[in-house]
């Protein structure tokens, strides 16, 4: 064992240079996937932690009405005598103050005593518990998120008008407690008593409003079992219950998911980090296999030969994980705080002992993985023929590489599913990726063999450049494949940006995008809502009902919301689809399709409806929700509309796009059916500049305060800067990505320029000039980064479009300023780093090489 | 006197393609403890086959080799390894040493290999002994033909092995040189009791040595020139 290390350091110590680039390289790829993955244990640290505070309960009630009095005996029958409770109502609506300003607000109005857990931390009042009753319930007051101050230009003091009530800003939210099972709200929110709830009028018939019932159980009550039970006891679907653990993850959904996918990210920063070393390596042992020969004519065994270089792969692997935590020191809080948006609260992040561990983990293991095609050429090693003059100990072609690679190929495919926490995910991503990987290597021999013939008839600089690209395939399709995965990652995720942005198109101020979207709109306001806006100018448009109603039976059997009864399933895909499932049941009708619907099978439902006959009603899908639901052409099923059940029948599957903003419902039954259902309506204003958007909102705000409007533009403008958080994050692994690129076309070019010192010379000794072969060089590598990113590019060009068109609503546009931009600098930069590379083998003299012979 | 290395109808057969070259034909050869034995033959005749098998570096086809009583077909791969550091000492024509490592280094590898305690300590005596005490911490690159083959000599030896074989260990250096480096090997060899084996072109090394044998059409002979002097 003792020899093993001694001769491990020994390999280290005399092969500096291979082992900073060794260490270098996987550092690079080490510091995304630990980044990414320390903040993921902070934020589950963090819920686990403080979920009780994020829920501000042990458990809570969520509904979209108030229980009725019979589910309130099953709750009560099932929580221990003690179990304080205290419920909370929230809401969407319109706010507007005294300066003639108004907007969107999310309302929740609490009784005193919540939250059990937490504390708000107000600006004047500092950190307040259960929200006491002295500061709001007392009076008519209101506590605002700080960004209210200016968007509707209100003060300490001031007041707000909430429906029909007037309210008095005490207080700005610093931080707020409870009920935070959103990632991102769509609105800033304002606190007001439950007390003065009524005087707002607002909780009108239809209108969208949460009712939340909270527990704290006493001290030493099994938790688990209570909640399970009245999991158990309730089941009807539109109620939903939360533990805390299962608020937190909620609340932390969007960072979860995010987290999760830039890890996947970020594991290609690690494949090429260690593909780098695995080519760094395969060369070292190349130049070492005459040392590994002698040590066995010595008298070493294989097995002794093979520990060495596994020990010096472990001990490299060790000291890659220091560089890389220590950038991940600095590169943490920066992660963190470019992130902070899409939590309800901040995350403290900080380096855990299981972070570290996998950190070591991670970088001996694939360091060994990608080392096994080069170890196991030792096994068939033949010192023998070092008494031959002309024989190469280790020159012999193994077609068992490919078997060897399996380990390395299992090992990544078994890290993305880890790191994806997703089966479905993590293959496809897999499956991509490899795809890709085949793709760019395929096309990258065939590139370079073009290239070759396409310059065989060239100035000798482009010949030999081009020549040297082709006839060392191996070498520079490995760089090929480094640098177009790394473009590719680059590209793809503003490609889509881009596209999104140009989807919502928020610079286009004749974009199709609605201006305004009004909901909560009553029956009897329709008429007068729709002659005040004509009277404007402005009419209403796209007026659609919404009808609640409840899923009773789906394909003859009864619904339950989550086939799950694992209510904190951590299994991304399995929280997809229960999150699908258990959304609130909505419809609505119409006599045709919007621009923004598409039917995909099946035919329009009948406009007519004979209520007469036994007939089911005809309903239109969203193909989506018709997957959670497991339902498809000619399937049944049952709902319930002001408790009358209706039999209805799928006539056809729909795609939605569902950034156009328009009035889009998962379930659009046949006209006739719901007319006299008890529904609200949503519409929308198009076509308006700045002005006149800011006008007709506080226009209808003074004359219908219960009807909500959101301003189109700045939700958009917040999904984008959500989209630009995510864009920043996944391209800054993306970068890493070129970065472990450029550094193996950095060994690649020293390496050839190595093993071409001969010929190198005997140009220089024919008369090439520094110039002539520095000229050869950056063409070289040029061409390369050329070849490696045009392709990268259009890959990823191809990947956004297929991921718009079958996953994101069809919003694909491509912008060809950046990948422009990508090529150039990708060129410059291989170049550059070719240059480095090969320097101080183009300036050694010629005949330095020739004393050496 | 007992038998140190004896080789029994040795048969090793190449294939080339679809030919088959049989390089060596039932090889005997039976070498006593101390002996210095030349083999001489023309290139391609399997002289360097035949000290590889001598080394179990490669095996036969056919026979049987044993080494002190040893036979070495009866080894797995690590055992034969672990006989092989130390019972045979190798020189290559190319001196084959470590490039990374220094001259102490490369000694001392052999002796680190068979755990043997202060071994940079004795491979400093060991180039000492081939008058190198001034380059203990050279690397191959920083030395001459003659100091490599010196390193790999001290390397050879330092162990203590019962046999060397050298394969032409003068073969790429200049002839003062060459015999220079041929001396020592010889000196070193009997003050040391050990065996040496050594393959060469060289008629006037071979004389040097007890017994010279031709291989030749894969056959080994006596060199019955000699033995009628």
């Amino acid at each position: 064992m003792n020899f093993l290390f001694r001769n491990a350091w020994r390999e280290i110590k005399n092969n500096r240079s291979f082992s900073l680039f060794y260490i270098v390289n996987l550092a690079l790829g080490l510091v995304g996937f630990l980044t990414i993955d320390s903040f993921k244990s902070s934020l589950d640290e963090k819920v686990s932690l403080e979920s009780r505070s994020l829920l501000g309960a042990d458990f809570a009630i969520r509904a979209r009405r108030p229980l009725t009095q019979e589910e309130k005996e099953k709750v009560d029958n099932f929580i221990p005598p003690g179990t304080k409770q205290v419920k909370v109502i929230d809401f969407y609506s319109m706010a507007a103050a005294t300066s003639g300003r108004s907007r969107l607000v999310k309302v929740v109005a609490m009784e005193p005593g919540f939250p059990f857990y937490g504390k708000f931390e107000l600006k004047l009042q500092g950190k307040v518990a259960k929200s006491a009753n002295e500061l709001l319930h007392n009076r008519e007051n209101i506590w605002i998120y700080p960004e209210l101050r200016n968007q509707l230009e209100v003060d300490l003091g001031e007041m707000i008008k909430i429906g029909e009530a007037q309210f008095r800003v005490t207080d700005f939210v610093m931080n707020d407690a409870g009920l935070q099972f959103q990632p991102a709200e769509l609105a800033p929110k304002v606190f007001i008593s439950k007390n003065n709830l009524a005087k707002t009028n607002l909780l009108l018939q239809g209108n969208t409003a949460f009712h939340n019932s909270l527990f704290k159980l006493p001290l030493n009550s099994e938790e688990e079992k209570i909640i399970e039970a009245v999991e158990k006891g309730i089941t009807t679907p539109d109620i939903q219950i939360f533990s805390h653990q299962k608020a937190g993850h909620r609340a932390g959904r969007l960072l979860n998911y995010l987290s999760d996918f830039l890890s996947l990210v970020s594991l290609v920063a690690l494949f090429l980090a260690t593909l780098g070393s695995g080519y760094l390596f395969h060369g070292f042992m190349v130049n070492k296999t005459t040392d590994i020969a002698i040590l066995l004519s010595l008298g070493a065994t294989k097995r002794t030969a093979i520990f060495t270089y596994v020990i010096q792969l472990m001990l490299l692997g060790l000291f890659a994980c220091l560089p890389a935590l220590v950038c991940v020191l600095l590169l943490l809080p920066i992660v963190s705080g470019a992130l902070q948006g899409l939590m309800p609260s901040s995350v403290d992040v900080f380096i855990s002992t299981q972070t570290i561990i996998l950190a070591f983990l991670v970088a001996i293991l694939a360091g060994w993985l990608l080392a096994l095609p080069s170890l196991q050429k030792i096994k068939r090693l033949n010192p023998a023929n070092l008494f031959r003059e002309a024989a190469r100990p280790g020159s012999f072609t193994d077609k068992k590489w490919i078997l060897a690679i399996i380990p390395a190929v299992l090992a990544f495919w078994g890290l993305t599913l880890f790191q994806s926490n997703s089966w479905k995910l993590g293959n496809l991503f897999f499956l991509c990726f490899l795809v890709s990987a085949i793709i760019l290597y395929a096309i990258g021999g065939f590139c370079l063999r073009g290239v070759e013939k396409l310059f065989q008839r060239s100035s000798l600089s482009l010949r030999m450049a081009t020549r040297s690209l082709g006839r060392n395939r191996s070498h520079s399709v490995t760089g090929f494949l480094a640098l177009g995965l790394g473009v590719l990652l680059l590209n793809l995720i503003p490609q889509f940006q881009n596209s999104l942005k140009n989807e919502l198109g928020l610079d286009n101020p004749s974009g199709k995008l609605p201006k305004l979207f009004l909901f909560d709109i009553q029956e009897d306001q329709v008429e007068p809502l729709q002659d005040l806006l004509k009277k404007e100018g402005h009419p209403l448009d796209n007026l659609t009902p919404w009808v609640r109603g409840k899923l009773l039976k789906v394909k003859g059997k009864p619904y339950r919301m989550s086939e799950s009864k694992e209510p904190n399933s951590t299994n991304s895909d399995e929280q997809r689809r229960n999150r699908f499932r258990n959304r609130g049941f909505n419809l609505s009708y119409r006599d045709r399709l919007l621009e923004s619907e598409e039917i995909l099978r099946g035919r329009m439902v009948s406009l007519s409806f004979d209520p007469t006959s036994d007939k089911p009603a005809e309903i239109s899908v969203e193909q989506k929700y018709a997957e959670s639901l497991g339902i498809d052409l000619n399937d049944k099923i049952e709902i319930e509309v002001g408790g009358v059940p209706i039999a209805a029948v799928v006539v056809n599957i729909r795609r939605v796009r569902w950034t156009s903003f328009q009035p889009n419902f998962f379930v659009q039954m046949q006209p006739g059916v719901l007319d006299q259902a008890p529904k609200t309506f949503i519409a929308t204003l198009n076509h308006l500049d700045a002005q006149q958007k800011e006008d007709s909102q506080n226009l209808l705000v003074r004359n219908f305060p219960t009807i909500s409007i959101l301003d189109v533009e700045r939700t958009g403008k917040k999904i984008l800067s959500i989209v630009e958080q995510m864009t920043w994050a996944l391209q800054l692994m993306a970068i890493l990505s070129i970065m472990a690129g450029l550094v193996i076309l950095y060994s690649i070019s020293r390496e050839k320029a190595r093993e071409q010192r001969w010929e190198i010379n005997l140009l220089k000794i024919l008369g090439a000039s520094f110039k002539d072969l520095r000229n050869q060089v950056r063409i070289e590598f040029g061409l390369l980064g050329l070849c490696a990113s045009i392709l990268g590019v259009s890959l990823s060009a191809l990947v956004s479009f297929i991921l718009a068109e079958y996953i994101f609503d069809k919003v694909w546009t491509f912008h060809l300023a950046l990948p422009l931009g990508i090529i150039f600098t990708v060129v410059t930069l291989s170049v550059l780093t070719a240059e480095w590379a090969t320097k101080k083998v183009l300036l050694e003299k010629p005949n330095s090489i020739l004393q050496e012979n | 006197m007992q038998t140190l290395l004896d080789l029994k109808k040795i048969t090793k057969t190449f294939h080339q393609g679809e030919q088959r070259v049989e390089v060596l034909k039932s090889v005997n050869l039976s070498v006593k403890p101390g002996e210095q034995i030349a083999i001489l033959g023309q290139s391609g005749t399997g002289k360097s086959t035949l000290l590889s098998i001598m080394a179990g570096l490669d095996h036969p086809d056919l026979g049987t080799i044993e080494v002190n009583q040893q036979n070495l077909a009866s080894l797995d791969q690590d055992e034969l390894s672990r006989f092989r550091s130390k019972h045979i000492g190798i020189v290559f024509q190319q001196y084959h040493l470590m490039r990374h490592l220094t001259a102490l280094e490369n000694v001392s590898i052999p002796l680190e290999l068979q755990r043997i305690p202060n071994s940079l300590e004795k491979a400093r005596e060991a180039l000492n002994l081939v008058g190198l005490s001034h380059r203990l911490a050279h690397c191959p690159a920083q030395l001459s033909g003659g100091e490599c083959q010196r390193v790999a000599i001290a390397r050879a030896m330092v162990s203590e092995p019962s046999i060397i074989l050298a394969d032409e260990p003068s073969g790429n250096l200049d002839q003062k040189t060459g015999e220079e480096i041929m001396g020592l090997i010889f000196r070193l060899c009997k003050d040391r009791q050990q065996t040496l084996i050594l393959v060469t072109h060289n008629q006037d090394l071979a004389q040097k040595c007890d017994r010279t044998l031709i291989l030749s059409e894969g056959m080994l002979r006596q060199d019955v020139q000699k033995e009628l002097k």
